[in-house]
């Protein structure tokens, strides 16, 4: 009993620790402009008010970028994940000439800092004409060489009675991932398909090179426009589009994660 | 087989007349890159861009904003640059202007606007036309100006016994300030922007020197008045009268009233004014006593990277407009910015109202006959700068004395600009 | 008990080698399971990549002193991150993966769901959260710490100071992402392990220490591997936001520096050449990882 007393106390302070810069955002973002720095520094907003909101509202196409983050982020989510489940699957169950040289070049592209490959990217989206699109921004990360990396060690801890039952079966290895491997493996993929959705949902550099009109910008780069380092930056409207921001990315992982517990169920009777 | 041939050639000729007149009539599109944000001037740049678009038919503007202000634009310039799609024209950092005139080949501005130069010219204030020139040629026209003011705490002022109408107009009256207000209040005395190197040229011509050699060809950060300067800020932090912290920590710190002064520029007036409980109050950038006073612009000029003729013509008609009269009053008042062109303030149709609505803006326009250029640096411009924010934060830390300090910045200059 | 991979896979190949029908198709199905994820890494990480590394050759010759001091001081804090943000995102994530799941009911969706949220928002708005929480003049951790009875430092204004405050934002960012995979890890595991320990009066330690732990190693050798990566990449967001590499350099790193001679002093060549240098430097650190670990890490059952 007192075991269990313990571990929600640490639970509990974790907690706290965790969420109190979230809740300084959101707090702020309900603040009046002279509330958000006063000598005695209050959680509660003293004259709560959405003129934040509303300004973020007028001053940028906040709805626009809210639609331009999703669709770009589903689209990414979905190719990352397809693609990493199928070399994760072909590393992982598969014996070929080259393959260690072949994962190691997978492995070296996480290594590459954006800023290094971002110049002569440039040059190569502007020359397919497609600055200001979309396709900018997805097209470049329809892969991502850290899933095939997680779902490649997933498949490793998976037991392979699984796959010599589907040898006997006489199943083709094709046949054998979606009919042996994805059910088994549903919790991490859904995982990761969280992960890719949050890491496109936040990504800032790339789309504010490729992206210069506010009718294809993505949210994050909403939050420019109220930083400004010469005059100061706007606080209240900059937390707001930032809660703003937030709030789908919560979302989607709320939903998500009931998804991944109750695969956890699923996954757990068949082990 | 003739009349098929006739028919061709009618055909190509209708095609070919189709074509020209789509030509004559197509508008030439220039792109405007800036730096401002929402809630700095980001809606007035979009109002003057589409009245300009509204206006005549030649040319379609669009603006740019570029995040992280004048490096960030930069950055983007290097990157369209590299593309072979620069924008037209662009704001560029007075501080700037030597590297973007010879890193991105940019039109001098009077070749671009011709004839119509001198008459723009003689609308501006003569001191602050001067701050877009360089060795004889006008890179860009200038437009944004801000220069350095002194915020301060009234009600601080008061707890600590001193008159809040009557702000220390010295450095040594500043150093005196501050040292009650610590003493009366516990309070930090005051806090002076750290973002970048402006305080150390501030320092450097209020004691009468500079950065560069008579040539404006070489360095020389470690002379004895560039050294005294660094000494001068040091002794305040080692005093516990100045915190170490950045801009972002201490100017809500100053806010919330923990900060007595802040020195930082005139653009920070409406986040300041707006965003306190207490009425923040302005003064003048202090001088050194008994030293002439000089008061480093800052801001930036409009320069033309377009390579096409076309493009270059449009960029100037853009120009033109949001340097106008009209142009400049919205601009001003969308940005808080002071007016480059010569008795807007006194003109009713323009900022005849300013000083009534905004009492704090008078320091800024007072002290505008001390207004000079800072120095450009011949070359490595930007490296230049951080050597010079790593000695400062070295000084200012005491890891090194404001000698050893600069004489190592001067070393490394040397060797960057080599 | 644990067997490696590599037995298995044989033993399959030998299987389809004795049936000896569709052996073509099976020659190249692995590079067609690997073709979608591999062409775009190819167009726009590695063609990118070459272009760099071609440009690199061209400024060896500008390498000066001060350029050589900045490298040092970025490779020793480079390792500082890497050090730090593994303490930090293993130990912590893991632990709390581990209690998470002795928590059973409604609690346990509500501990995981906030403990994951600083991985929804963005890093910049993290950084200015954290900025304030920080601030030396009147921040809250400060405030506390006073109230606490001891003066706080000035975190990101103090060199001492201003790595730990960076490792500690970014770890507090990447809890919610390493919790998840330990927490995925973690069920993974058959119950019947446990049910068996139990019956042999196995402690809760022991339980952790012969069953969880060894079972748990590819995953922590992904955590491993990741954590370096991110230490070594991500940790440029604060930097950059907050404190620009200072004060006087006590910040930067080898990510930093290249964005710094790239990106703010247009020093392509020279950032080129950087950039080549750490792709280099953390290809051999991760094989080597690769290597080490392989020995501890326990595939299958």
């Amino acid at each position: 009993m007192s075991s269990k007393v313990f571990v929600h106390a640490i639970m509990v302070v974790s907690c706290l620790a965790t969420i109190f810069p979230l809740l300084w955002m959101v707090s702020t973002s309900f603040k009046a402009p002279d509330d958000i720095f006063t000598p005695v520094i209050t959680l509660l907003p003293p004259q709560p008010t959405l003129g934040n909101y509303q300004k973020a509202w007028e001053l940028t196409p906040l709805g626009k970028y809210m639609r331009n983050s999703a669709l770009a982020s589903l689209v990414i989510m979905a190719s990352q994940t397809l693609t990493s489940l199928l070399a994760a699957y072909g590393f992982a169950r598969h014996r070929f000439p080259g393959r260690e040289v072949l994962f190691a070049l997978f492995l070296g592209t996480m290594i590459v800092p954006i800023h290094v490959v971002m110049i002569p990217n440039y040059i190569l989206v502007s020359r397919l004409g497609w600055i200001d699109t979309l396709a900018a921004l997805i097209v470049p990360q329809l892969s991502s060489a850290f899933g095939v990396f997680m779902l490649r060690q997933h498949l490793l801890t998976l037991p392979k009675e699984l796959f010599d039952a589907a040898a006997i079966d006489g199943a083709g290895s094709w046949r054998a991932l979606w009919q042996i491997v994805v059910p088994v493996i549903r919790p991490a993929v859904s995982a990761l398909a969280i992960l890719f959705f949050l890491n496109a949902w936040n990504q800032y550099f790339w789309p504010l090179l490729v992206l210069t009109k506010p009718e294809v910008q993505t949210i994050p780069l909403g939050l420019q426009r109220f930083a400004s380092i010469e005059a100061g930056t706007a606080w209240g409207p900059l937390m707001a589009v930032a809660t703003a921001a937030s709030v789908p990315a919560l979302v989607v992982y709320l939903v998500a994660q009931r998804h991944i517990i109750s695969s956890f169920v699923t996954s757990g009777l068949k082990g | 087989m003739r009349i098929r041939g006739r028919w061709i050639v009618a055909v190509l000729g209708i095609l070919a007349a189709t074509l020209a007149g789509g030509m004559a009539t197509a508008q030439t599109k220039i792109e405007y890159y800036h730096i401002n944000t929402s809630t700095f001037g980001g809606p007035t740049v979009a109002k003057l861009v589409k009245e300009f678009n509204e206006k005549q038919k030649l040319c379609v503007a669009s603006d740019k904003f570029q995040a992280g202000a004048y490096g960030g634009l930069t950055t983007a310039l290097q990157v369209a640059a590299a593309a072979g799609r620069p924008p037209a024209i662009a704001q560029i950092s007075y501080r700037l202007l030597r590297y973007a005139s010879e890193t991105f080949g940019p039109t001098p501005i009077d070749r671009v606007a011709a004839g119509e130069f001198q008459a723009v010219a003689d609308t501006y204030h003569p001191s602050v036309l001067k701050l877009g020139q360089l060795k004889g040629m006008y890179w860009g026209m200038p437009y944004a100006l801000s220069s350095p003011v002194m915020y301060y705490n009234p009600d601080l002022f008061k707890a600590a016994g001193l008159d809040p109408n009557a702000p220390p107009k010295t450095w040594e009256d500043v150093v005196r300030a501050a040292r009650t207000i610590k003493d009366k209040t516990g309070k930090f005395g005051l806090y002076i922007q750290m973002d970048d190197t402006w305080p150390m040229t501030w320092f450097l011509y209020g004691l009468g020197g500079q950065w560069l050699s008579e040539d404006g060809e070489r360095a020389q950060v470690n002379t004895p008045k560039a050294i005294k300067g660094m000494e001068f800020w040091a002794s305040l932090v080692k005093d516990g009268l100045h915190p170490m912290a950045k801009n972002d920590e201490a100017f809500p710190s100053f806010q919330a009233s923990n900060v007595g002064m802040v020195f930082t520029t005139i653009a920070r007036r409406n986040l300041f004014e707006t965003g306190s409980k207490f009425p923040v109050k302005v003064g003048e950038l202090p001088g050194f006593a008994g030293l002439p006073r000089k008061v480093p612009a800052g801001g930036n000029v409009l320069m033309a990277f377009a390579k096409d003729s076309q493009e270059r013509a449009c960029g100037w008609a853009l120009i033109k407009h949001l340097v106008s009269p009209q142009g400049i009053t919205e601009w001003v008042k969308g940005t808080g910015y002071i007016s480059s062109l010569k008795d807007l303030d006194k003109d009713p149709r323009y900022l005849g109202n300013l000083f009534a609505e905004l009492p704090n803006m008078r320091p800024a326009y007072a002290q505008l006959p001390y207004v000079v250029p800072e120095e450009n640096w011949p070359k490595k411009g930007l490296q230049i700068e951080q050597i010079l924010i790593e000695a400062r934060d070295a000084i200012l830390l005491g890891q090194v004395d404001a000698k050893t300090g600069m004489d190592r910045a001067q070393a490394k200059i040397e060797q960057a600009m080599r | 008990m644990a067997i490696h991979t590599s037995e298995f896979v044989v033993s399959h190949q030998r299987a389809g080698v004795r049936r000896g029908s569709r052996g073509g198709v099976r020659a190249i199905a692995p590079y067609l399971y690997i073709l979608p994820a591999f062409l775009p890494l190819v167009v726009f990480t590695y063609w990118p990549l070459l272009h760099t590394v071609q440009l690199s050759f061209y400024d060896w010759n500008m390498v000066s002193p001060t350029w050589r001091e900045d490298f040092w001081l970025a490779c020793w804090n480079t390792v500082l991150y890497v050090v730090g943000m593994l303490v930090f995102s293993i130990v912590l994530p893991l632990g709390l993966a581990i209690l998470l799941a002795r928590v059973t009911g409604p609690l346990q969706t509500v501990y995981k769901v906030i403990l994951f949220s600083p991985a929804v928002i963005s890093f910049a708005v993290a950084a200015i959260t954290w900025l304030w929480i920080f601030n030396p003049i009147d921040g809250v951790l400060n405030r506390t710490l006073l109230g606490l009875g001891t003066a706080g430092p000035a975190w990101l204004n103090n060199p001492r100071w201003v790595i730990p405050a960076i490792l500690i934002i970014s770890a507090w960012k990447l809890l919610g992402y390493n919790l998840i995979i330990f927490t995925a890890g973690l069920a993974g595991i058959p119950g019947e392990y446990y049910d068996a320990a139990k019956v042999d009066g196995a402690s809760a330690f022991q339980q952790f220490w012969c069953i969880s732990w060894p079972l748990l190693t590819p995953t922590t050798f992904f955590v491993l591997v990741t954590t370096v990566i991110y230490a070594g990449q991500q940790t440029l967001i604060p930097i950059q936001i907050l404190t620009q590499g200072g004060p006087n350099k006590a910040s930067t790193n080898l990510v930093y520096l290249i964005f710094q001679y790239g990106f703010q002093f247009f020093e392509t060549g020279l950032a080129s050449a950087l950039a080549t240098l750490v792709f280099l430097l953390f290809t051999g650190v991760t094989l080597l990882q690769q290597r080490l670990l392989q020995r501890f890490v326990h595939y299958e059952l």
